[in-house]
């Protein structure tokens, strides 16, 4: 078994003369989640295709178990699934004969009762497609996608539409099959899945990947912050490793590679001088900090490279 | 691992079988599949003699081939595509020709058995006439596979089902008018020979009233037919998509 389940080098994929993804590079080891988050329109769909082989890179290497997943199609896509972001059911069939219908095209399916019954699904066997809801075609999505115990499982944003409750299951469901040694390419718009999921993520920015590594690696490249409000008239902060803003109103923000020792020094601050510092919070950089911090770092000069960019 | 990979084999017998169901699902295609073949055998019915016959059968055959085989594939590849059916069908482990090809059959079968009804109807009432079932045979099967062929060419220039009521008009003119003037006209029509309803129509004559070089006449048509099958397969490759259209 290759230890990289995925690998992807240089991949360019094209629209005619739009280029949806610029020179992509990642990888996927055996038994691992990894995410693909970035905004509407960043290249996440057009290279998640690319990778599953339903369409080929315009420039670049695409490999999947060590084979190009294009022009070796037959040996490719038997051991994996597919959730695609369009779940593209035939809406007269009944639930059932649809997981049928999919059992016959995988290879080693299991039984589509239980497959049903684990997406919570049984009961609805009968009824047409067209007439479930939304998170019960997403879920039904997932039976078919994970029917044939895939050994590499691509989901495009897989909970969108989901309520809380089936998302969570949607969760469990995903965790089961990483416990089992599933390698998972997850796309979302939800970065508390990503989060939650997720051994390593990338996020894309208008078709290039602006930053990628383990959830610590990529939180670690935004800075921690400190808020709280003092009132107008109080003295001078102390001198801080992290970068001060302060409004007229009394509004404290502070952003600090040293979250812990700046907070000793405002707490000490706030002591000696006997202020009180209200709505006082400090937490590490969350996924949406980063996320929006690429966001905001449209336009700025030096954002060719992927992977080794830094921003603030 | 040791699992057995590739299409399974059940795969065409699964796709054929989804397929027939969402076309019987589907009332106009359930109600033309029924009701065309019993109409038009009833029509044959008040034909009589054979400077009638060539006319009726050929009718009879174009219809079928117009609307069961050609306007079906249109309409209903054009509406797998636009609710992404057909990308997810590419996701499993058949090959994509093998899923469009199994699509396509439903449809062929369906107007090979429409035509079985009609002709064993049109030809027991034209019992006293003798018809060589061969050339028969020769115009619903290359009959068939041109107008299927046309028909996936066609969904790449339609949008949707309803679309598809537009984008199917010239070629149903050529069929069944081509079809229809070269009946009337007689074999003397050579302009409208060239059209495939025209080929068809007297591949029927040749079943019909053969009349001298028949097998000249039946090369010529064939050839006529897999001309139009080798355009419509060009047009389909270049304009054929699994995604839809805006």
């Amino acid at each position: 078994m290759f230890e990289e389940v995925v690998d992807v080098d240089g991949v360019r994929c094209s629209y005619g003369s739009y280029e949806a993804v610029r020179g992509v590079r990642f990888d996927i080891r055996a038994g691992e989640l990894f995410a693909l988050l970035g905004t509407n329109g960043a290249g996440k769909t057009t290279l998640l295709e690319t990778v599953e082989g339903l369409r080929p890179a315009t420039r670049g290497r695409v490999r999947v178990f060590g084979k190009d997943p294009w022009q070796r199609r037959s040996e490719v896509r038997p051991r994996t699934g597919i959730m695609l972001q369009h779940s593209g059911f035939a809406g007269e069939l009944t639930v059932l004969e649809t997981v049928r219908l999919w059992r016959a095209m995988v290879p080693n399916a299991k039984d589509p009762r239980a497959a049903l019954e684990t997406v919570g699904l049984r009961h609805r066997e009968r009824v047409r497609v067209k007439l479930l809801s939304g998170g019960e075609r997403r879920r039904l999505d997932l039976a078919l996608a994970t029917l044939a115990r895939p050994e590499l499982l691509f989901l495009d944003e897989p909970t969108t539409g989901l309520d809380p409750e089936s998302r969570r299951a949607s969760w469990e469901l995903v965790a089961g099959l990483l416990a089992e040694g599933t390698t998972v390419l997850l796309t979302t718009h939800y970065l508390e899945e990503a989060e939650r999921l997720a051994h390593r993520l990338a996020i894309m920015h208008r078709g290039e990947i602006a930053l990628s590594g383990t959830l610590s690696e990529v939180l670690a490249a935004e800075s921690a912050r400190i808020r709280f409000s003092v009132a107008a008239r109080a003295p001078g902060l102390p001198v801080l490793a992290g970068e001060v803003e302060r409004d007229g109103a009394g509004r404290v923000d502070i952003r600090t590679a040293s979250l812990q020792s700046d907070l000793h020094r405002v707490l000490d601050w706030s002591r000696e001088h006997g202020i009180h510092l209200s709505g006082l919070r400090a937490r590490q950089a969350s996924l949406e900090d980063v996320f929006h911090a690429v966001r905001e770092s449209d336009g700025r000069p030096g954002r060719g490279t992927q992977q080794e960019v830094k921003f603030r | 691992m040791s699992t057995p990979l590739g299409t399974p084999r059940a795969a065409v017998p699964a796709l054929l079988r989804a397929e027939l169901n969402l076309l019987l699902r589907n009332r106009t295609v359930a109600v033309t599949a029924t009701l065309l073949p019993v109409l038009l055998g009833l029509l044959l019915t008040r034909t009589s003699g054979p400077s009638m016959a060539v006319p009726a059968l050929a009718m009879q055959v174009l219809t079928i081939l117009g609307f069961t085989v050609y306007l079906t594939v249109t309409t209903t590849l054009t509406s797998r595509r636009q609710e992404h059916y057909l990308k997810r069908l590419c996701c499993a482990a058949p090959s994509p020709a093998t899923v469009l090809n199994s699509l396509v059959l439903v449809p062929a079968l369906l107007a090979v058995a429409q035509l079985a009804v009609v002709l064993a109807i049109g030809l027991r009432l034209l019992a006293p006439l003798r018809v060589e079932v061969l050339f028969l045979l020769l115009a619903v099967l290359a009959g068939t596979i041109c107008c299927a062929v046309m028909g996936v060419a066609t969904t790449g220039y339609t949008s949707s089902a309803e679309h598809a009521q537009i984008t199917t008009l010239p070629f149903l003119l050529l069929l069944l008018g081509g079809g229809a003037g070269s009946a009337v006209v007689g074999q003397a029509a050579q302009p409208l020979r060239l059209t495939p309803g025209g080929a068809v129509t007297d591949l029927v004559r040749c079943a019909v009233a053969p009349g001298d070089g028949v097998f000249a006449a039946t090369l010529t048509d064939l050839a006529v037919l897999a001309g139009w099958t080798l355009l419509a397969l060009l047009v389909a490759r270049r304009t054929f998509r699994w995604e839809p259209r805006s």
